[in-house]
């Protein structure tokens, strides 16, 4: 029921019309803090775009925290010193003394005031957080470097922010902003979260909203339609099929953790040579990349101790060994091709490198060989290595002296899942020693029904190696390396079994039958647990079905006819059967109709995600027009022109519901209009006009308008209109169009 | 010319003790009292009667332009009738002279010495009958006396008595043995309005009661001088808010740069279209001005000042009315604490 205008139209050429009257401008201390509030809210959720780079939430935490410091910095510097000069300086300034709390405190002066040493911490912890950002694959564990970056980055862009809000351009608020919206873009384009671009544009829309002049409505709308298209637009302009690796499609990279990413790996198509080996030894070799043996109930994390040693000639003893045991030395010759990574692989326990070029260091606790600048791609070095035969009865007498256990390879969380303990009783409880208990947890792992599967734990999503996934990996009995290796080494642990993730290369293929030379894929990419034994040292496991070699020394003591041991002679290969991918057990056999259900599931779930994003997407208008109406309500509460506040209010209203309102009606023609229309409460109506009236041009002691008195009229107005209507004007409410058609400006 | 009677004594008006503004409700009732005492010469041209009223509470001049025999006289000898003070008309002719209407300096025999004869433009109202058929030097005549309160003869200067309101009546300039009215002049009246046919019912019932004789002999004055002042000072109170001054200045810059016309609305049409809109609030019986009083009253304040663009030529008055209408429409009515940006 659109009403007619009761005055006449326009006529075609009008006069031009002034300019419509500024507002009273509010407080301009109140503003400030309103605009904060936008920026901190622009900045928050453009830095949450980079979830699709970083794994967890407490990243997020730590820089939106910075932010919102540096910001509250600002602005109460700007409200207190009211210098354009000092202000930004003193803002400054705070954002670097609470760095400095942050992160490098114990050298600081009063914990605040940076020194040398603080400056040295800083470069320290930014060094290892580019290495870190260099060497991970998206998405990263928030090392601490890498949070420290962020949170410098976050404190610089709302200083920045501040600094452009305090020189009147909210505009120029995008600069800033857009360097973290673009950051995931840069990393991984096809992974960018639109939502957050959106809901950043949103916001920096209503920033310019605010802080625009009256007279810049047309500035602000083209400068917001050219904000929301280009954001939306820029993730596809960026050279598309940037991919995080320095090396090319198939190629692996291996970080500063790979346990986190070695699923990802594994699930890439197209496996390429990795590195190629030969050996004099006994049997073919796992080459290992690094130990993990910091457990937090989450992730595995590697010990990045601060003793390090360089110099490959010769390696200490490994940890825990003690003469006793039987060891051959053996050698082999490694070559590293499509692999790009800082750790060598290495056999264990290493006794010597040769030809490794580059700054090198080992840790001695793991043997572990690592550099900080050199990569290890492309390679060729001897290693020497020890081959251990502890006797099963040295197996068997060898028990944990608490005193000379390495530091930490027992802990865990407090609260452990009750599938995990129980589980290690039920198989392990009875065995007579430590060692025994081991090789019932490998055997238990490597039997039916557990599976070996890539894709059930993301289709389940319990990918992981935290408490959690470990629980649920022994409910469904499906998973890859990375499970079996968390599971068996937390269960150890809770047998009292010091245990650390290795993560590295299965043996591979053999070059040619009987030949000494093996290839070693990136599918051959593994990780399995290492338990460690007094006066034997680490020893390596293997509960993973179907993949690698079950290491000798426990052999006799299993006698699953389907498990392949440790090839001797012409024995079947040790990592493959005959698939042409060398991938035994990928699990390629149909699905069973839970893994189906599982997988339908998942579908269903990521369905109801993009509804909820869709929903939320399609409630901004409505959210922005309640924004409008409550900042129009706390007007007339706060007695800030509430005339106009409860008029253009009651006029938008009349605009949602598809009636025309021009700017040119007095009050009083257009209640004449309501009530010719509505006829329903046309007494609030006119009261509600005559309050208006008096509030708007009557002597400055009016009586003030209430709220209450405009929810009434409100109510009336809208339900004048049928539920359709209603509908549409509360998702598409015409009257946010109206703000900003350029011919109202 | 003639006189009003000047007594009152029998219509029972009450001596005044105060000289304040007064009540709005004390206003109203004698507002009413003025309009309703018109109202029995004139029939049903309540708007027209309104109207007049208030540019008299305003303290401007009106000027009524119509058709010969629609009333125009009646009703300003109306007005000045219902209120009790000093009256003159001046019936113009071609040949009036100047000094007719202001008045001349005599030899006084006895004194020895020139003496002022007042005109008849000394009074407090003053009825300008068929102005635009006297020269445009007698009408000038006028000029100073309109603005300015005040007579200059001989080198005397003599001050007109307050209030002072001219009503001035003329026909349509296209009507024979006329002379336009210079713009000077047009812009010095607050208002113009045109009195319109009556409708059937009430030229009939017109017809009826001048049976018995001229209504205006029936009509005695309803309020004193001394009331009158009293209520334009009441309007002299109501309270213009910034928004609407505001709004007028808006809607006097848009007549200014309008493509159809040459001349837009002067300072002083602004000026004057706040006065009667305060006057027009005060009868709707409130002390502040809404800008519904302005857009009421921006056609008959603002049309006659208005000159048509030659290029587009041929507009008569309707025409500049409704230019003037379709402006005030287009501009914005801001609210509030709104001021000039």
């Amino acid at each position: 029921m659109a009403l007619t205008d009761v005055r006449r139209p326009a006529a075609p050429a009008p006069a031009p019309r002034p300019g419509r009257p500024a507002r009273r401008s509010r407080p301009a201390g109140d503003r400030r803090w309103v605009h904060a509030l936008l920026v901190w809210a622009a900045l928050a959720s453009a830095f949450a775009g980079l979830h699709v780079t970083l794994q967890g939430l407490s990243w997020w935490f730590v820089g939106a925290g910075y932010a919102a410091a540096a910001l509250v910095a600002g602005t109460a510097a700007r409200s207190l010193l009211r210098s354009a000069f000092w202000a930004p300086i003193a803002s400054f300034l705070v954002g670097i003394a609470l760095l400095t709390l942050g992160y490098a405190a114990d050298t600081a002066i009063l914990g605040v005031v940076p020194t040398l040493d603080s400056v040295a911490r800083f470069r320290e912890i930014a060094e290892s957080g580019f290495t870190a950002i260099v060497e991970q694959r998206v998405p990263a564990t928030p090392e601490l470097g890498i949070v420290m970056l962020l949170a410098v980055l976050m404190v610089f862009c709302a200083w920045l922010a501040d600094v452009l809000l305090a020189l009147r351009r909210p505009a120029l608020v995008a600069l800033p902003l857009a360097p973290l919206l673009l950051i995931p873009a840069a990393i991984r384009p096809e992974l960018t979260d639109g939502l957050w671009f959106v809901v950043t544009a949103v916001l920096y829309l209503a920033l310019l909203r605010v802080g625009a002049r009256p007279d810049s409505r047309r500035v602000v709308l083209a400068t917001g339609a050219a904000v929301v298209v280009g954001s939306l637009l820029l993730p596809y302009a960026l050279p598309a099929g940037r991919d995080d690796t320095p090396v090319r499609t198939g190629g692996l990279r291996a970080g500063v953790n790979p346990l986190v990413t070695l699923g990802d790996d594994l699930r890439r198509g197209a496996p390429t040579l990795a590195l190629s080996y030969t050996t004099s030894a006994s049997s073919p070799v796992y080459l290992r990349l690094t130990t993990l043996d910091n457990f937090t109930g989450q992730t595995w994390g590697p010990t990045l101790g601060t003793e390090r040693a360089s110099g490959l000639e010769a390696f200490p003893d490994p940890p825990g060994y003690g003469g006793a045991v039987n060891a051959t030395e053996a050698a082999v010759d490694v070559t590293v091709r499509d692999l790009s990574t800082h750790w060598l692989p290495l056999p264990y326990p290493t006794r010597s490198v040769e030809g490794a070029e580059g700054g090198w260091f080992w840790d001695p606790d793991s043997l572990a060989v690592r550099s900080v600048g050199d990569n290890a791609a492309g390679q060729s070095y001897t290693a020497t290595f020890a081959e251990l035969h502890p006797t099963f009865d040295q197996l068997r007498e060898s028990t944990p002296i608490r005193s000379r256990v390495p530091p930490g390879t027992l802990d865990l969380p407090e609260r452990i899942p009750e599938i995990i303990t129980t589980t290690a009783l039920e198989v392990a409880g009875d065995a007579a020693s430590p060692y025994e208990q081991a090789i019932a947890l490998q055997d238990h792992l490597r039997r039916s029904p557990f599976t070996y599967s890539e894709d059930t734990p993301v289709a389940q999503d319990f990918d992981g190696t935290g408490l959690d996934a470990i629980a649920v990996f022994l409910e469904v009995k499906s998973g890859y390396c990375v499970h079996y290796a968390s599971a068996m080494a937390v269960m150890a642990r809770s047998l009292g079994i010091p245990s650390r993730i290795a993560v590295g290369f299965q043996p591979g293929q053999r070059d040619v039958q009987r030949s000494p030379a093996f290839e070693v894929s990136t599918n051959d990419l593994h990780a399995w647990p290492e338990l460690y034994f007094e006066g034997i040292g680490w020893l390596r496991f293997e509960p993973t079905p179907g993949r690698g070699s079950i290491p000798q020394y426990g052999a006799d003591l299993i006698d699953d006819p389907r498990t392949p041991q440790d090839e001797s002679s012409a024995a079947p290969l040790p990592t493959s059967t005959a698939t042409p991918n060398a991938r035994g057990d990928r699990d390629e056999t149909p699905q069973t109709p839970e893994q189906l259900a599982a997988e339908q599931g998942g579908w269903a779930l990521a369905a109801l995600g993009v509804l909820a994003g869709a929903a939320l997407v399609a409630l901004i208008p409505a959210g922005f027009r309640t924004w409008v109406r409550l900042g129009r309500v706390r007007r007339m509460r706060r007695g800030r022109d509430p005339a106009t506040a409860a008029w253009e209010e009651v006029r938008d209203t009349a605009r949602d519901i598809g009636w025309s309102a021009p700017e040119s009606e007095t009050p009083r023609v257009f209640a004449e209009r309501l009530t010719r229309q509505i006829r329903v409460d046309n007494e609030a109506i006119g009261a509600f006009r005559g309050s208006v009236e008096s509030s708007a041009y009557g002597r400055p002691d009016a009586a003030v308008l209430s709220p209450e008195e405009l929810r009434v009229v409100r109510r009336v107005i809208l339900r004048s209109a049928g539920a359709r209507t209603r509908l549409r004007a509360f998702l598409l409410p015409p009257s946010l169009l109206y703000r900003w058609r350029p011919d109202d400006a | 010319m003639e006189r009003a009677p000047d007594s009152g004594e029998d219509v029972g008006i009450v001596a005044e003790t105060s000289t304040g503004p007064l009540s709005a409700a004390e206003f109203l009732l004698d507002a009413r009292a003025v309009m309703a005492a018109v109202e029995t010469v004139i029939d049903g041209k309540r708007d027209v009667i309104e109207l007049a009223t208030t540019v008299l509470l305003a303290e401007g001049h009106l000027l009524v332009e119509d058709v010969p025999g629609v009333g125009k006289t009646m009703l300003a000898r109306a007005l000045a009738r219902s209120v009790d003070c000093t009256v003159s008309r001046i019936q113009f002719t071609p040949d009036l002279l100047p000094s007719d209407i202001t008045g001349v300096s005599v030899y006084n025999q006895a004194t020895r010495d020139f003496e002022f004869k007042p005109g008849p433009v000394f009074a407090n109202i003053v009825i300008g009958d068929e102005i635009n058929r006297a020269s445009p030097k007698t009408q000038s005549a006028l000029l100073e006396s309109m603005e300015e309160h005040q007579v200059s003869v001989d080198g005397g200067t003599h001050t007109l008595p307050s209030p002072f309101t001219v009503i001035a009546t003329q026909n349509p300039v296209e009507m024979e043995g006329t002379y336009a009215l210079p713009e000077a002049q047009r812009d010095r009246f607050m208002a113009r309005i045109s009195m319109g046919y009556p409708d059937a019912a009430n030229e009939a019932a017109m017809l009826r009661q001048r049976e018995q004789g001229s209504p205006l002999d029936q009509l005695h004055p309803v309020v004193t001088i001394e009331r009158l002042r009293r209520m334009i000072l009441t309007v002299r109170d109501v309270f213009v808010s910034p928004a609407i001054e505001h709004y007028v200045v808006s809607i006097a810059a848009a007549t200014r740069v309008d493509r159809e016309l040459r001349l837009g609305a002067s300072p002083r049409a602004t000026l004057q279209l706040v006065r009667a809109a305060k006057a027009r609030a005060a009868l709707d019986g409130r002390d502040f001005v809404l800008p519904d009083d302005i857009d009421a009253l921006a056609v008959p304040v603002l049309a006659h000042r208005l000159m048509p663009a030659k290029s587009t030529g041929g507009y008569g008055r309707e025409a500049l009315a409704e230019i003037a209408a379709r402006i005030v429409q287009s501009t914005p009515v801001p609210l509030g604490a709104a001021g000039p940006a």
